[in-house]
């Protein structure tokens, strides 16, 4: 990096930081680290709860998604704004009127203890290892660009993000993440362009969009109904409606940015706009991942974006490396050729045969990468996929000076942003749905204070943990969901029985959501089902046997009167 | 005269019907987006 990014780096990191503490000074209570005093606007509710979930793996790993896979990857988000309206219609007027400050405490006074304290165990679990893997993600990018080794700069990341969150608390969150995700959301419109004013002469952002579409990355739409095939308009809107709204509704990592809002009315705008706003966000994001399929069509690409992974294959296997290389050259001049030759047609079309020859090109790239994907995976290489070095490879060789500073701001900010919350979470959650209730007299606001700040703690440390073992789970982002969807539907099913089964009662819903889980895991396990549709089998699995436990146990009860 | 479009039911509040708007609003969006991303697909493919 040059001393333009340093700078740039430097002063967004700093006056972020400074603002943070800033805002988070002053004598807290637990009401306000827990829930920032509940006087946020909707704006910072709408800006809290996407930067939560859009951490340095969307940013990272999303447009490497597109990349590799096209951007159909965006369906996934098809039933995200319908959750937000259950979400805005159901949840928030009970939790709000409940005044509760995490969502388990809800279900203590719906059903009884050791279904909270379930729950919470439930969350506490996939969160904390998702968190973990969030943490990777911004370590990728420093021992990318400074060799440093993985696992210390694991250390090094998680610990900061820990201190953090440890001194600001949900205030310090709530104000610095609307300032986080402006800028983020500018550096990606930035990436955008700064990809198609680098195409070659003559080759418009239209062309470039064209090509994208040639090369079958467009494909944002697919209406073919398969229960094992990840995205389709099906599984996006059904099995990502489930996933919404387990995640906004139940995931206290969320819940806890919108009970920061004033009252009701905010809590709801806020999550309504997300609804909104988020699915066109993460369209642009994807629509960067196609546009750099076109870029490395016309300027050379490296065959692997891994590097250290590439030179680590190239060290155990010279000589087949060296003829992939060859072969990948050949590859690149065949791309070159073909993409031109389809964008300067753009405007008349492009004839047949000028389409055939650039998706045979695009083909026969596809194919020269995954053998050397399957070679590094034969030579004994953790990583053996490079989705998330994509993007980043791109930041770093093509941006402009200062801006790829400025993009590796982002990726920190959006780290910072997500996995803050997620900390604050963990220790919320741990604290006042199992500390407190098994091992509390009547402790003060400073003692509370104390233990929350510990949990904080403890959860650094359990997250930097998981984070050493996430370089093998290939795509981050595909990663994180599918953790996430082998608990969420338990999760969800366990508050759909408590919303809209009254007759169903504490005893039914745990049973259930052992059940459920058992369910999941091993539908998971056999890969039965593509994991967008967990959600939806753990929400069913709930809700069908609480409801056959409890008829059960009413028919039990009275045959035994009889 | 200046007339609102109004989908209130018969008898609800005025604030039921100011978020039954908004939600509306949310679910028609989505409408629109997902055949327009319909239209994209099948025109770039």
């Amino acid at each position: 990096m040059s001393a333009a990014d340093w700078i740039v780096l430097s002063v967004t990191l700093t006056g972020i930081i400074l603002y943070g503490i800033w805002r988070g000074r002053g004598e807290q209570t637990t009401d306000d680290y827990l829930v920032a005093g509940r006087t946020m606007p909707w704006y910072a509710v709408l800006l809290g709860i996407m930067a939560t979930q859009a951490s340095a793996i969307t940013f990272i790993s999303a447009p490497g998604q597109a990349y590799t896979d096209g951007m159909r990857f965006v369906q996934y988000y098809f039933g995200l704004p319908l959750a937000m309206v259950v979400i805005s219609v159901t949840f928030i007027p009970i939790f709000r009127k409940q005044n509760v400050y995490t969502a388990y405490e809800y279900l203590e006074k719906r059903f009884d203890r050791r279904t909270r304290i379930l729950t919470s165990f439930f969350f506490l679990l996939s969160r904390g290892l998702s968190t973990g893997i969030s943490i990777y993600a911004p370590s990728i990018i420093l021992s990318s660009i400074f060799g440093w080794n993985i696992y210390l700069t694991n250390v090094l990341i998680g610990g900061l993000l820990m201190t953090y969150s440890y001194r600001g608390g949900a205030r310090a969150i709530a104000y610095t993440q609307p300032l986080q995700f402006s800028i983020i959301m500018c550096a990606m419109v930035i990436a955008g362009i700064t990809i198609i004013m680098n195409l070659p002469p003559g080759v418009s952002a239209f062309d470039a969009v064209y090509l994208a579409g040639k090369a079958g990355k467009l494909n944002v739409i697919s209406t073919d109904f398969d229960l094992n095939d990840k995205y389709n308009i099906f599984s996006g809107l059904i099995g990502g409606f489930f996933l919404a709204l387990s995640y906004f509704g139940t995931d206290q990592s969320q819940v806890g940015r919108y009970l920061t809002g004033k009252g009701v009315r905010e809590s709801r705008l806020g999550l309504l706009m997300n609804g909104i706003v988020k699915i066109p966000m993460q369209l642009l994001i994807l629509l960067v991942g196609a546009l750099l399929v076109v870029f490395y069509s016309m300027q050379p690409a490296p065959l692997f974006f891994n590097e250290q992974v590439y030179n680590s294959v190239k060290s155990a296997a010279p000589a087949q490396v060296v003829a992939l290389d060859n072969e990948w050259k050949d590859v690149q001049d065949e791309l070159q050729r073909s993409a031109v030759a389809v964008a300067g047609a753009s405007e008349t079309p492009a004839t047949p045969a000028m389409i055939g020859d650039y998706r045979a090109a695009v083909n026969r790239a596809k194919d020269v990468r995954e053998r050397f994907a399957t070679l590094a995976s034969r030579t004994g290489s953790v990583e053996r996929s490079d989705v998330n070095y994509i993007f980043l490879h791109f930041v770093r060789t093509a941006l402009p000076v200062g801006l790829a500073g400025l993009l590796i701001a982002v990726v920190f900010l959006a780290s910072w942003g997500s996995i803050s919350a997620a900390f604050h979470a963990l220790a919320s959650s741990s604290m006042v749905d199992i500390h407190l209730l098994l091992f509390n007299g009547g402790r003060t606001d400073k003692q509370q204070m104390v233990i929350a700040r510990m949990h904080n703690v403890a959860w650094g440390v359990f997250c930097i943990m998981i984070a050493m073992f996430a370089a093998n789970l290939g795509s981050l982002i595909e990663a994180v969901n599918i953790l996430g969807s082998l608990f969420y539907g338990t999760l969800l099913g366990i508050f759909l029985t408590a919303f809209y089964l009254p007759r169903c009662g504490g005893r039914s819903v745990f049973t259930a959501a052992l059940v459920a889980e058992v369910v999941v895991v091993t539908l998971w396990i056999l890969d039965v089902v593509s994991f967008l549709w967990l959600n939806v089998v753990g929400a069913g699995v709930v809700m069908i046997v609480s409801m056959l436990v409890s008829l059960w146990s009413g028919y039990a009860v009275r045959s035994m009167r009889q | 005269m200046k007339r609102r479009i109004c989908i209130s039911k018969p008898g609800e509040d005025s604030d039921a019907a100011y978020w039954r708007r908004r939600y509306a609003v949310v679910i028609i969006f989505l409408v629109i987006q997902i055949a327009s991303y319909y239209l994209l697909t099948k025109y770039f493919e």
